[in-house]
């Protein structure tokens, strides 16, 4: 699991960003965390316990790398590409992804808890138990994918297609829902309504 | 420190192995079954499983014990029992510290699901059994037990960091800056409503 050092600067609890002892608001030299990351994220195929929380990333191709046990919370994502990546308990929470396309990925037991996804695109994708809790998606598409077990609860939900899907299981509890698509998906299988049965 | 879920389909639930970065005596919290992939993962991961922690005795938690201790010399620590399947238990308390190898384990007991059910906290995360999962407070039998446990809930997390991971036994994880902004049953006061209306 990502390592729970925090952050040098006085007072700051949060967790410190690999390869820093600092976090990205007390990082001392950013220019120089940035070069480093970039050439790691280039060179690197898996990740283990990368932490980029609250940093900017734009603009990168990281199609096709694996990331297992990564902490993105609160990371800025604009036009990257995710495609055919796998994703293992990575955390999104709070994260704020414009353009980002997660197309044909696996992911499993990752956090997307309150982040926000404008014009993203998880089509094709088995996004098996995760969590999009209290999460805001616009003009975002799940379609053509597996959704077994994952919950949208408290989400606001904005021209968000899930054509074509496997909803097993898939809790809506309390989602704000606009022009949202489920056409061809299984949505008699997921839950919208109280009292939620989670087991 | 690491952390690996194993998934039981059969009851749809999640057991969490804990162990060190580079292998050693690991943990494993409620083994609701046993297979390969158990196996494999504390075996391919150099662990020799030295503990297991219930979070509460039910057929779903516990199942996995009968094949495991054949096994592993593991201890069992549960509350509410000193027995199962005739394996001695050692017996947790609320509030209670135990040092489990090189982890510092935290029980935290919260009566509502079932008399005996407890959370265990190591570092910042928290193995929530079914006290609580992703946007969803845990199945009780009544309104008052549903608000005796919101409450208590509320209580005992109200001073952990919001980065604190939350490990449910079912469903996906989650983090309790996540639960605080969109868990409908911890944000609002249906809880209290519930206690009233069933006072």
């Amino acid at each position: 699991m990502f390592p729970s050092t925090t952050c040098r600067h006085n007072g700051c609890g949060r967790i410190a960003l690999s390869n820093s002892d600092w976090c990205s608001e007390h990082l001392p030299d950013v220019e120089a965390h940035y070069a480093w990351l970039k050439s790691h994220l280039e060179a690197t195929h898996v990740f283990i316990d990368l932490d980029v929380a609250g940093l900017t990333l734009s603009d990168l191709d990281l199609s096709g790398k694996e990331f297992r046990t990564s902490r993105f919370s609160g990371t800025r994502f604009s036009n990257c590409n995710f495609a055919n990546a796998t994703f293992y308990m990575c955390f999104f929470d709070g994260s704020v992804h414009c353009g980002t396309r997660f197309t044909s990925t696996e992911m499993q037991n990752c956090v997307f808890g309150c982040a926000q996804l404008i014009k993203c695109d998880f089509s094709g994708s088995n996004i098996i138990q995760m969590n999009f809790n209290g999460s805001t998606c616009e003009q975002t598409s799940f379609s053509d994918s597996d959704l077994l077990h994952s919950r949208f609860i408290a989400s606001s939900l904005t021209d968000v297609d899930f054509v074509n899907c496997n909803l097993k299981e898939v809790l809506y509890r309390d989602s704000i829902r606009t022009r949202v698509n489920f056409k061809y998906s299984n949505d008699e299988d997921a839950h919208f309504d109280l009292p939620e049965v989670v087991r | 420190m690491k952390v690996y879920t194993h998934y039981t389909v059969a009851s749809l639930s999640n057991t969490y192995l804990i162990g060190p970065d580079h292998g050693g005596e690991a943990i494993l919290v409620d083994p609701g079954s046993f297979d390969g992939r158990l196996l494999e993962l504390i075996e391919g991961n150099k662990y020799y499983l030295s503990h297991i922690l219930i979070t509460h005795v039910e057929e779903n938690h516990v199942s996995g014990l009968k094949t495991l201790k054949k096994i592993y010399d593991a201890e069992i620590h549960a509350a509410g029992t000193r027995q199962l399947y005739s394996f001695p238990c050692a017996p947790v308390q609320s509030g209670q510290t135990v040092k489990l190898g090189e982890f510092d384990v935290e029980a935290i007991g919260v009566p509502a699901h079932t008399r005996d059910s407890l959370m265990y906290r190591i570092g910042h995360m928290i193995f929530a059994g079914d006290v609580f999962s992703a946007g969803v407070v845990g199945d009780v039998p009544n309104p008052y037990a549903r608000a005796l446990l919101v409450e208590t809930v509320r209580e005992q997390l109200h001073d952990f960091p919001p980065h604190t991971v939350i490990f449910p036994c079912h469903g996906p994880p989650t983090t309790w800056a996540i639960e605080r902004a969109s868990n409908p049953d911890i944000t609002s006061s249906a809880g209290d409503e519930g206690a009233q209306a069933s006072l």
